[in-house]
């Protein structure tokens, strides 16, 4: 390395600080950290542990024994059939995992298992150690020391996939020791304890693995280097310091070896070292330089169709909201023909429940109709789509269209706070909506079902629904302030 | 719902050993097993005063079975009509209920290596039939019915003519082969096969004492970590990176 | 014959009117720049009381036009659709409805309307319902029980309360008029929380 260090002055051996325009320049370069290979297996990887210890806390029944709630074990066994139909999966999906891992475990013996994996996945060094505490400490706010440089894994990646790479064929023998009955009982007895322990181990640091990965911010590109392949370079440079030098030194080497047989063939041999810096600077500048977005210039000359034509026409075309008492208003006629006509008022979660019950309905008919809950709606003699609600929605989805065209407010875009990212926003929307889904489930409403509707007839329970909506909305705001405000 | 029971009369039965060849014929069980058994209770008392009895065993279908809780995988079931069945499909052959039954009435099947029980012949009775030893009986001793019909034999036998459940006062599972018999045979039954306390194997220990709560307090411990950070990120924001 | 008229449509009428219905009730929710999570979110940081302004108002509205037309025995209320009331359930069911409304920024017949106008965060709202409604189904068998718990039956304010109807339907008015009142000065003068989260000055009203 030394030499190394030596022959490229211009790859620093320690993290130094950037120039924002060198920072600019490396956020911009993607560089390729994961083969898509790897990117495969670990997907396959992924969705295994989730079907495999989704199915397998529903296998363990015994009240002794079990880890998943009851209510849970009911729930997968009705997804599946038969606790059978669950075990035949379990083991389907094991057997799956088991061979793909033997054949890149007996063909990338070499290759992966002892030079990625034993030197870049689990063997520790000083700065690994270090890293722990530095990361400990930092997360529990005790330090603001910068985290020493890493290698392609860093250590708490590392940690992990040491327990992992021993775990797992402890998970694998056990489980086949199972599903052939290799062995006396005691031995099979041991197997399931031991099968569940580690599991369980492991399962506790993939919680952190995901946390990290798809929660934690200082993590996402990596994240996102499990989709593309690719982090960006300033990323790299930041976490993965060691791996980032090896790159560039890589990447240096084969230059120079590329300019020293271009100048060969063109003889002018030895001239390659000083053209490489005049290279690096160039390529900096070019990085470097930016083009001035130009701001589109608004031609408002003529009076927008918004602001033309009778008051109807104007308040239709609008662009702006309507005062809330004059949309409240005609909310509230709507609302009342609604109870006049139909003899009920406006809703809308149901409307999915009832898409779902009929989606349920066509594809496991049997099921959906056993279940306690989409069975009422299946059970009812016609499509759970014949309802009031379903239509209402649809609706309402042209009433909202039409409105939206008429004061040309439609448009493809994402509303969230200033201060948060899309991928974010969309976590939380679909969090949202779940939530929203549970309770109005609960509550036998939503705002426009239980809080609207029911408030207009005066019913007890939809005020007091109205009451916990608001009361929930003002604390839960407090908590998601960053996100919206 | 109906509920099972069988009565076997100690004095009629000669000891044949036919019904556990039926048995065995009827399900196949593997030479050197069996789901009921006829066993001796051996000579006792001195000679002109000895008493010896027979013993024909299979599984109680206890109304409390202690074998059903310790399957891992719920294997092992009680049906609403009381039967105490394995569903073969999900045992693994760890061997926690035939530790775990009193009666002993449970064993692990060598070509299978799957657990293997009496289950009254549930097949049968499905098809209108007796269980095959009860049909096959040559001295007429076993007798099988449905204890809620009070025109049934097996009723008959169990409330008028007091046949006897091989319980302790340690172990009262609630088993629901009954026995008739003399005073003295039932006693000397009594006292040779009475119900042992159920077993739980080491490792059963180890799962439900040690690994289960260390699993718990790991997964919970990260869970509470993580939900830790998650708010100091809430509350702190997010640094920004420039990426 | 007296109102609801449901029972003399033909199933062909029933829906068609349904979606006119339906069309109306999403017309005025996103006239009410009810499609924007901005907007709707803005009520729970005291910056933008649309959402209070308009569901009381709508509230209000019908109210008075069913007291009114009952009162004239124009409508038979035995035939309206009441919601029962389950104390417990929906006390939960509110409490989530209000955090997944903070979180996702809609409520479900909002997310609607704004998906269809082309909010990408919507979509995913939907995304959300439809999955919450099947976590919901499949957790069913566990919360049953819960499900049903603190039933009381149809009951109404006026009823629980052991009220006069009129007595109920003035004290809604005068809250909602208050709760208006509240509005108007908190989004004008007073700019609660301001420091907390910010001045409110024409943010939310985008």
């Amino acid at each position: 390395m030394a030499t190394e260090t030596a022959k490229f002055p211009e790859i620093p051996e320690k993290p130094v600080p950037l120039s924002p325009q060198q920072a600019e320049a490396m956020a911009q370069k993607q560089i390729k950290k994961h083969h898509v290979a790897i990117i495969l297996l670990h997907w396959f990887n992924a969705t295994v542990w989730f079907l495999e210890v989704a199915t397998g806390a529903a296998l363990i029944s015994s009240p002794e024994f079990r880890f998943a709630p009851e209510w849970y074990i009911r729930m997968v066994e009705t997804l599946f059939g038969t606790r059978s139909n669950l075990l035949h999966f379990h083991i389907a999906v094991g057997l799956a995992w088991i061979f793909v891992f033997a054949i890149y475990g007996t063909f990338g013996f070499r290759t992966y298992l002892l030079r990625q994996v034993y030197r870049k996945e689990i063997a520790l060094d000083r700065d690994d150690i270090r890293w722990l505490m530095v990361r400990a400490l930092r997360l529990l706010g005790r330090s603001d020391e910068p985290l020493p440089p890493q290698s392609n894994y860093n250590a708490g990646q590392k940690l992990f996939a040491l327990a992992v790479y021993s775990l797992v064929p402890v998970i694998m023998i056990t489980g086949l020791m199972m599903t052939f009955h290799w062995g006396s009982p005691e031995w099979i007895r041991a197997a399931i304890v031991a099968h569940f322990t580690a599991v369980g181990l492991i399962v506790s640091g993939l919680m952190v693995h995901v946390y990290m990965a798809a929660v934690f911010p200082e993590e996402k590109p990596a994240f996102f280097s499990m989709f593309t392949g690719k982090v960006n370079e300033l990323f790299a440079y930041r976490h993965h310091f060691k791996w980032w030098r090896e790159y560039k030194l890589e990447e240096l080497k084969w230059r120079r070896k590329l300019e020293l047989a271009w100048a060969r063939t063109n003889g002018e041999a030895g001239a390659g070292a000083t053209a490489t810096g005049d290279e690096m600077a160039t390529s900096e500048e070019r990085n470097t330089t930016f083009t001035e977005p130009t701001e589109p210039l608004a031609s408002a000359q003529e009076r927008p169709a918004a602001e033309r034509g009778s008051w109807l026409r104007r308040a239709l075309r609008s662009p702006n909201d309507w005062p809330p008492y004059a949309a409240g208003f005609g909310l509230g006629l709507t609302l009342l023909a609604s109870f006049i006509l139909m003899g009920e008022g406006l809703g809308a979660s149901s409307a999915f429940v009832r898409w779902t019950a009929a989606l349920l309905g066509a594809v496991a008919p049997e099921q959906a109709a056993a279940s306690p809950f989409w069975g009422r709606y299946l059970g009812e003699g016609q499509s759970p789509l014949v309802n009031f609600v379903v239509f209402e929605v649809i609706g309402v989805m042209i009433g909202g269209f039409v409105s939206g065209w008429l004061g040309g407010r439609l448009k493809v875009m994402v509303e969230k706070g200033p201060r948060i990212s899309n991928r974010r926003r969309y976590a939380l929307a679909f969090t949202g909506g779940m939530l929203s889904a549970i309770g109005a489930r609960f509550a036998r409403g939503c705002t426009s079902g239980q809080a609207l509707s029911g408030g207009a007839v005066l019913a007890a329970g939809s005020w007091i629904f109205m009451m916990a909506v608001f009361a929930a909305g003002f604390a839960g705001a407090y908590l998601l302030r960053r996100d919206w405000t | 719902m109906a509920r099972y029971a069988m009565v076997i009369d100690l004095k009629k039965c000669v000891a044949c050993h036919a019904c556990t060849v039926a048995c065995n014929v009827e399900w196949n069980v593997p030479p050197g097993f069996a789901r009921t058994k006829v066993a001796s209770t051996g000579a006792i008392g001195k000679f002109p005063n000895v008493m010896e009895s027979v013993f024909v065993s299979q599984c109680n279908h206890c109304d409390d079975p202690p074998c059903v809780k310790p399957c891992p995988t719920g294997a092992t079931f009680q049906g609403t009509d009381g039967i105490v069945a394995v569903d073969k499909d999900l045992c693994i052959g760890c061997g926690f209920c035939v530790e775990a039954c009193p009666y002993d009435a449970r064993h692990i099947d060598p070509v299978t290596n799957k657990v293997d029980k009496c289950d009254f012949c549930s097949a049968r009775l499905q098809r209108g039939e007796l269980p095959a030893c009860v049909e096959t009986c040559t001295a007429h001793a076993k007798f099988f019915g449905d204890l809620e019909d009070r025109s049934s034999e097996v009723f008959r036998l169990v409330y008028d003519r007091g046949a006897k459940r091989l319980e302790t006062d340690e172990v009262a599972v609630g088993p629901n082969v009954y026995y008739l018999g003399t005073e003295q045979q039932l006693e000397l039954v009594a006292a040779r096969f009475a119900p042992r306390e159920p077993r739980m194997p080491k490792a059963g220990d180890w799962w439900s004492k040690v690994v289960k709560p260390l699993v718990f307090a790991a997964v919970g411990a990260t869970f509470l970590g993580q939900a830790v950070a998650f708010f100091y990120q809430l509350w702190h924001g997010e640094e920004q990176f420039e990426d | 014959m007296n109102a609801p008229y449901f029972e003399s449509f033909s199933l062909g009428v029933y829906l068609t009117l349904a979606v006119v219905i339906g069309f109306f009730f999403g017309f005025f929710l996103e006239r009410a720049g009810f499609s924007s999570a901005r907007k709707l979110t803005g009520q729970f940081y005291f910056r933008d009381w649309s959402v209070l302004k308009v569901m009381f108002t709508a509230i209000v509205t019908a109210m008075l036009g069913l007291g009114y037309l009952s009162a004239l025995g124009w409508i038979d209320m035995s035939l309206v659709y009441i919601p029962p009331t389950y104390v417990w359930p929906q006390l939960l069911g509110g409490l989530l409805l209000g955090t997944g409304f903070i979180m996702g920024g809609y409520c479900p017949g909002t997310s609607v309307v704004a998906a269809v106008v082309g909010r990408l965060d919507a979509l995913f709202f939907l995304a959300g319902i439809v999955a919450g409604g099947v976590v919901f189904g499949l957790l069913y068998p566990a919360v049953e029980e819960f499900y049903v718990s603190g039933s009381l039956g149809t009951l109404t304010l006026p009823e629980w309360l052991d009220l006069n109807v009129g007595i109920v339907i003035l004290a809604v008015v005068a809250m909602a008029v208050g709760a208006f009142w509240v509005a108007e000065k908190s989004e004008g003068e007073w700019d609660l929380f301001a420091k907390t989260y910010g001045k409110s000055t024409g943010e939310g009203n985008e």
